[in-house]
Formats: C-alpha cells, sequence, structure tokens
C-alpha cells in the first residue's frame, strides 16, 4: 500500500525520506515547554536573590553539598541507565532492557526518597516555605522537580507493566525512545536547578 | 474498487461512531473546530454582555447600575473571558479545522489531545464561571497584580478560583500548541515544502512557539499566587525577602506574547483573504512570513512597556521602548504586502474582504497609539486612563475580531457547506464597524482628558458626560453589529445557498474537497507542487496532483479494517515517509480533563486529601488513555 503510494508522490516528482515518529516531536516539544518552565523559576529565584543582600537570609545556612551531590550523579545516572535499556531494546534483548529499565527505576526512586527525607525531616528544622521568600522558592523549585521525578517513575514502571506482558522490541521501540526523551529533560534540568539552588549559594551567598 | 466503493469505505473508516463515544469520545478535528468556535462564541457573548453593563454604568456620571464591588468583578471578567477564554480559543477553533486542511492532512497529530484540549478549555471556562454560585467572582483585574491580590486585600475564594483556573486553562493552549506544531511538522502533504506552506498555517506555527515559551511563566505566576494566598508563601511579600514586581514580570512576559498569539492568526487570515479577492498571489509571501515570525521572537521582548510606572532604571525602560517601536517594522512589512498585493490585482468587495478592510483600518489606528504609548514620556501620562483602553481595544476587541470576523464570513461555508447571506453580511459589517469606532474613539480623548480606568464611576462636571454617552451608546451598535453576525450564520444553515467546493476561487487545498468538509477531509491524499495549488496552471490537468478522473486509487488510503489512516511526511520538503494509523475515538481524553478539574476545585477547596485523591485520578485516567488497545501487550 505504502510502496504504491511512494511510486505515485515520487511520480510528482517528491522525494522518500525518513524521518522521527510524531511522538518524538510531541515530547521533544513538551520538553522544551517544561524547560521553559524551570527557567522561569530559576530566574525568578535569581531575580529575587538579586534583590536581597543576603541569600540564603541570616539563620539559613547554604544547603549542603555532599548528600546533594552524591543525589545527583545517582540521578544522572539514570539517563545512562535508560540509554542501555532503549539499546537492549533495540538489539532485541528484552532481558536487558528489562533490567536497565528496573535500575532507573531504582535510582530515580532513590533520589526520590532522599528528596522526600530532606523535605520531611531536613528543611522544616532549619526552615518553612512560610518564612520567607527564600524558602518559598526552595520549596517550590525542588517539589516542582520532584514531581518530574515521581511522573517519570510512573512512566517507567508502566512501561514495566507493558514489557512483562510482552509489548516492545527492536521494531517496537517508540513509545521507550520518546519517555527517555521525557527523562534526560527532567535530568538536565536538574543539573541547572542543583547549580542554581545548592552550588552557587555556597559560593556566592552569604 | 470503483470511485464510489472508496468513497463509502472512507467514510466508513472515518466518521463518528454513533451514540454517546462518537459524541464525547470523537478525535475529528473538525469536529473540535466546531466545538471551540461555538464555545468561543457563547464566552464572546458572556464577556459582551459584561462590557455592555460595565459601558451602562458608565453612560453618565454616578449612573448607580452597578456597585463599586460588582464593577471590579465584571471588567475582571470581562478582560479573563475576551483575553483568554474568547480570543485564544476563538484562534484554536480556525487553527483546529482548518490546520490539517491547509496542509492537505486527514488529521491532527495527536488527534485524542486534540479533544483533551477542548475539554480542559470547557471545564476551565465553567470553572472560572461557578465561581459567580459561589458569589466568589474574581475582582482583581484580569492581570491580579499583588499584592493586591493576596489573602489580605482580596479574602474569599475568588483570586483562588482565577489563580487555578488560568493554568489549568493553559494546560489546553499549551497541549493545543504541541498538536499544532507537531501536526505541520509531520503532516503535510507530500511536496508541501517549507516555501508552500499556507500563510496562515505559518501564524499557527508562529503562535505555537509562542505559547510554548511564555505560558510557562504564566503557569509560575498563578500558581505563585496560589501558594501565597493558601499555604503563606511569600513570593510576592517585600517584607519577607518576596518582590510585588516579580508577578509583574511573570505576568506581562506572558502577557505581552499573549497579545500577538491573538493577533498573528487574525493577520494571517487577512494575508489568506486578500489574494484570494483580489486574484492574484500575495505578494511578498516569504516577508510575510518572515515579518510574523520575526513579530513572534520580538514580543518576547516588549513585556517591560507595561510597567513604565513601576519606578524601573531610565536604561531599562528605554530599552524596552525601543524594541516596543521596533515592532511596527515587522506589522508594516505585512501591511504593504496587502496593499501592494490589492494594487497589483484587481479587488472584488465580498463581505470577507470588508471584514479585511476594517481590520486593516483599526490595526492601523490601535498600531498608531501604540507607537504613542510604547515612548516612555508619553506612557507616563497615558498610563491608566482610557486611552490605553482605547488603543488595546482597537487591537483585540478591533482587529483581532475583525480578522477573525473576516476569517468567519470566508470559511463558514466550507464548515456548513452554505453561503451566507451577502447583503445581510455587508448590513453587519457596517453596523459592527460603527459601533466599535464610536464605543472606543472617543475614549482617547477621554484618556487624554484624564478618566482613569477601572474606576466605577465620574464625577459630573469634568466635561467626560457627552463622550462617555457616545461611548456607551457605541457599545450597544457594536453588540448589536456581532449578533447580526450569528444570526447571519444561524440563517444560512438553514436557508443558505449551498456553497459548493470553492465559492470564493480560492487557491489553498482545503476548496478542493467538497463543503461541508467529508469526514474523510480529502478523497486521495494531495499531492502539492505549488504555493496556491489549486492556481497552479495544471492544476486538475490529467496526470498532474488534482485531476480528478486519476482513476489511480494508491493516495485514498483506503484502510482495510477501518482504522484512521494518514500519510506522514518528513524534512522541510516534506518527502513521502510512509502511512500511519492514528488513534480512533476514545472516552479517555474527557476523563482526564475531568480528573484535572477535580484536582482545581480540591485546590480552591484547599484540602489536601481531596487534591491527592483526585491526583490519582488523573495518573489512573492517564493511564487508561495510554493503555494499548485490546489485543495488543
Amino acid at each position: 500500500m505504502s510502496d504504491a503510494v511512494d511510486a505515485v508522490t515520487r511520480g510528482h516528482g517528491v522525494p522518500a525520506t525518513r524521518g522521527r515518529p510524531i511522538a518524538f516531536w510531541g515530547v521533544v516539544l513538551l520538553a522544551v515547554t517544561e524547560s521553559m518552565l524551570f527557567v522561569v523559576l530559576l530566574v525568578s529565584w535569581f531575580y529575587l536573590w538579586s534583590r536581597e543582600s543576603q541569600w540564603p537570609p541570616a539563620g539559613v545556612e547554604p544547603p549542603e553539598l555532599v548528600v546533594s551531590g552524591i543525589r545527583s550523579v545517582v540521578l544522572l545516572s539514570t539517563s545512562a541507565t535508560i540509554w542501555l535499556a532503549e539499546r537492549g531494546l533495540r538489539r532485541g534483548d528484552r532481558r536487558a532492557a528489562w533490567n536497565w529499565t528496573v535500575a532507573t527505576v531504582a535510582g530515580a526512586g532513590f533520589f526520590l526518597a532522599t528528596h522526600v527525607r530532606e523535605f520531611v525531616w531536613q528543611v522544616p528544622r532549619e526552615f518553612l516555605w512560610s518564612d520567607h521568600a527564600y524558602g518559598s522558592m526552595y520549596w517550590t523549585i525542588l517539589n516542582f522537580h520532584g514531581a518530574h521525578v515521581a511522573v517519570g517513575i510512573i512512566i517507567w514502571v508502566f512501561m514495566l507493566v507493558r514489557l512483562g506482558r510482552g509489548a516492545f522490541g527492536p521494531d517496537d521501540t517508540v513509545p521507550f525512545e520518546t519517555a527517555s526523551i521525557y527523562w534526560h529533560a527532567v535530568d538536565a534540568i536538574w543539573v541547572f536547578v542543583w547549580t542554581s539552588m545548592y552550588l552557587l549559594p555556597n559560593l556566592l551567598g552569604g | 474498487m470503483s470511485a464510489t466503493t472508496t468513497l463509502r469505505r472512507l467514510e466508513a473508516s472515518w466518521e463518528d461512531p454513533p451514540g454517546l463515544l462518537g459524541f464525547l469520545g470523537s478525535v475529528d478535528h473538525k469536529r473540535v473546530g466546531r466545538r471551540y468556535l461555538v464555545t468561543a462564541a457563547v464566552f464572546l457573548f458572556i464577556g459582551g454582555l459584561e462590557a455592555l453593563l460595565i459601558r451602562t454604568q458608565l453612560i453618565g456620571p454616578a449612573a448607580g447600575v452597578l456597585t463599586p464591588e460588582q464593577y471590579n468583578q465584571l471588567f475582571t471578567m470581562h478582560g479573563t473571558t475576551m483575553m483568554l477564554l474568547f480570543a485564544v480559543p476563538a484562534e484554536s477553533a480556525f487553527a483546529n479545522y482548518f490546520l490539517p486542511l491547509l496542509v492537505g492532512a486527514r488529521d491532527m497529530a495527536f488527534p485524542r489531545l486534540n479533544m483533551f484540549s477542548y475539554w480542559v478549555f470547557v471545564c476551565a471556562g465553567i470553572f472560572l464561571y461557578a465561581s459567580a454560585l459561589f458569589g466568589a467572582v474574581p475582582d482583581g483585574g484580569w492581570f491580579a497584580y499583588a499584592p493586591l491580590t493576596l489573602e489580605a486585600f482580596s479574602p474569599g475564594r475568588g483570586l483562588d478560583i482565577y489563580a487555578v483556573g488560568v493554568v489549568f486553562l493553559g494546560l489546553s493552549t499549551t497541549a493545543g500548541a504541541i498538536n499544532f506544531l507537531v501536526t505541520t511538522f509531520k503532516m503535510r502533504a507530500p511536496g508541501m515544502t517549507v516555501s508552500r506552506i499556507p500563510v496562515f498555517a505559518w501564524s499557527i506555527v508562529a503562535i505555537a512557539f509562542m505559547i510554548l515559551l511564555a505560558f510557562p511563566s504564566f503557569t509560575v505566576g498563578p500558581l505563585m499566587l496560589e501558594f501565597s494566598r493558601a499555604l503563606d508563601m511569600k513570593f510576592f511579600d517585600s517584607s519577607a525577602g518576596g518582590d510585588p514586581l516579580l508577578w509583574q514580570h511573570l505576568f506581562w512576559f506572558w502577557g505581552h506574547p499573549l497579545v500577538y498569539i491573538q493577533l498573528l492568526p487574525s493577520t494571517a487570515i487577512v494575508s489568506t483573504i486578500i489574494p484570494v479577492f483580489s486574484r492574484r498571489r500575495l505578494v511578498a509571501y516569504s516577508w510575510v512570513v518572515a515579518g510574523m515570525l520575526s513579530t513572534a521572537f520580538i514580543s518576547f521582548g516588549l513585556w517591560v512597556h507595561h510597567m513604565f510606572v513601576t519606578g524601573l532604571p531610565q536604561v531599562t525602560t528605554s530599552f524596552f521602548s525601543a524594541v516596543s517601536l521596533a515592532v511596527v517594522i515587522p506589522s508594516a512589512i505585512q501591511f504593504f504586502s496587502w496593499i501592494a498585493t490589492m494594487g497589483l490585482g484587481t479587488p472584488r468587495w465580498d463581505s470577507p474582504m470588508m471584514w479585511c478592510m476594517g481590520e486593516m483600518f483599526l490595526f492601523l489606528l490601535g498600531g498608531a497609539t501604540g507607537v504613542m504609548v510604547g515612548l516612555v514620556p508619553f506612557d507616563q501620562l497615558a498610563h491608566d486612563t482610557y486611552f490605553v483602553v482605547a488603543h488595546f481595544h482597537y487591537l483585540l476587541a478591533g482587529a483581532v475580531v475583525f480578522g477573525l470576523t473576516a476569517g468567519l464570513h470566508y470559511w463558514a461555508p466550507k464548515i456548513t457547506g452554505r453561503l451566507l447571506d451577502e447583503r445581510f453580511a455587508k448590513v453587519s459589517f457596517w453596523v459592527t464597524f460603527v459601533g466599535m469606532n464610536l464605543t472606543f474613539g472617543p475614549q482617547h480623548l477621554l484618556g487624554l482628558w484624564g478618566m482613569a480606568r477601572r474606576t466605577f464611576t465620574y464625577e459630573q462636571g469634568l466635561g467626560w458626560d457627552a463622550l462617555n454617552l457616545w461611548s456607551t451608546i457605541g457599545s450597544y451598535v457594536f453588540g448589536l453589529g456581532l449578533l447580526l453576525v450569528a444570526a447571519n450564520v444561524v440563517w444560512s444553515l438553514r436557508a443558505g445557498e449551498p456553497a459548493g467546493p470553492d465559492p470564493w476561487g480560492g487557491g489553498t487545498l482545503e476548496w478542493s474537497t467538497p463543503s461541508p468538509t467529508p469526514p474523510y477531509n480529502y478523497a486521495r491524499i494531495p499531492v502539492v507542487t505549488d504555493r496556491d495549488p489549486l492556481w497552479a496552471a495544471d492544476w486538475a490537468t490529467p496526470g498532474s496532483p488534482g485531476d480528478p478522473e486519476d482513476p489511480d486509487d494508491d493516495l485514498a488510503l483506503v484502510s482495510s479494517d477501518l482504522h484512521h489512516e494518514v500519510y506522514l511526511t518528513a524534512g522541510p520538503e516534506a518527502g513521502s515517509e510512509g502511512t500511519r494509523v492514528m488513534a480512533g475515538p476514545s472516552f479517555a481524553p474527557l476523563f482526564t480533563a475531568l480528573a484535572i478539574a477535580a484536582v482545581a476545585v480540591a485546590m480552591v477547596a484547599r484540602s489536601p486529601v481531596f487534591v491527592s485523591m483526585a491526583l490519582v485520578g488523573v495518573v489512573a485516567t492517564a493511564v487508561w488513555w495510554f493503555w494499548p488497545a485490546e489485543g495488543r501487550p
């Protein structure tokens, strides 16, 4: 069917091409607008910072770097594990795809669990979101990102369920590839969030 | 297969199924477009009634029609309704119905997401208006400046409904924008190279990118407002390290591009209509497209011109003033292209063309006063007066509404299959045009004479009485004119002359298919070899892409199992890629929209338990949406 159509369009001088799937462009554009969301949040962060003489405000320590650094490495390494899962799928090795996706969920789960620990036990001892604008931004931006990680975990669990039911294979990689674009975006955004909110206040704050 | 069997099979594949699934679960972009159009018209009517109440209150000094509280609620809801529930959805209506047709596609790239956008829009509209039932109508202006809108100064739930409602609505706009872009990237007919994309489709591309980059700001801002109100966060509280100006930056970084999101498709409609009625191709097509894209780009560097009186440094205001003047250039390019097209062609003055002339005139006046308020010293005098009201109503109630109405007169025959009454259309044009100018013309003078905006009345003896009276009379005439337009459309549904496929002699693809558009859009996937395919010298000659006698059925893409089969292309050349089966009707988009509406309600109710339950509902409906069809793992 498709070959016959190609023959007709070629007859009218239209070349045959191969492009990216529809879902790819959809998720790329989603990543664009989600990234913009974090750009706006971080610009607001720097805007309020620029209008204060002390950031974080008096009595608040700059965020610590060691644990958050380890968490960052774990989160970023899930970009690699999901890439390995994809590669396994493309090669027809569904077992590898399963294992690396489980590893991704585990890494993301560790990141989210430590995130919850930070906001349930650690941060409230120091400050609340209602204490000052710094606290409001801190809670809002980091939980926005945490929510994105949580959505990612839901997506990968959904993918695992389908994988277990026998879906996906070398010829059916699109859902996996598009979901991983979202995941890479969430990871890349974290680099900017961590740099702006953990690293820079330590370097420039006080 | 004979030609009639082909059409019958196509119809069976693409028609909505009967019953509730077809009605609530339809994924037909034409149905979505029609629904957007009718719903936007309803909101135009509601927003118009609010405007008439405002004008009635201002008919004379101390008229006593409305209390100050009611006046505040009305101008807030009028602005919010017209900007978000009328103008943007009305552009979406045309984009939904005509973007796939213009690019020669049978469907949008994400059919279910498309229906989802509509359901979210309807739910958000009802959500914003449900505030009236609980006596908590937003009253902080459509711009909702903090700190006025913080809990301390605006108690009650009115502004919570505003803040949550606009974020909710933004979801619909964003989903729509992604859909429009991917449709243009992937669904163009084979051979529709980048330089053959119709101007209107280009305008949708431009505004879709603007939506993706501007709307996040209007997600973050209102959420910060809601968190400040409900959770006592301190973003806008200067006593705790916050800054009220942050709200204004976030609001206008979205709010200014929003104006062009409304204006660009409207001017693109003019660029579409003028060549058809001048019987000449658009002059300087590539310049017009470049003009629209650069307007989209520049519009992100204008937002501070809404904030010239907030005490920002002079270097900042000067920069934004200069950029505000620069945006005149791409607009002027479009203008000169229209004039040249008419001058080099032989114009015919049918009703769509009349509305275009109205659009040009009002755009010119609104643009000229825009240059004035773009200058910092003049703006400092005119700010918050009726001069500004007159300026932006010439653009939004003038240029945008007239451009959209031009599009309605031009494209209604394609949607309904029937022509509007031409004489009636011209009468309604003149009534609307006179009413529009009578309403907003005098407001320039009122503004220059010092009458302030957003004030529920004025005192006697200031010399404003006569002009306000004229303005109020004008608003009734304006409203009457738009009602006449609606009456004409309704009348034509029953009694209009059958339009035939191409009543105007248009050059773009949508005129090559019967009116009303059949469920499958095109009996054969069109192959495009020209920017105005129907005007190509060899159109419909034997062996050409439009040849009606061509027995070759390969381009019909008749699906053996009645699936929605479409043809994909790729790259700037729109090279052919292959066929693909699209999603059919489903209830999941509706239920996902309802689950998100439940989150919005729960947020306004400030109930963490209810919010969590509703979020679980969103996840459940989304999983249902993405769950593979029966028989697939």
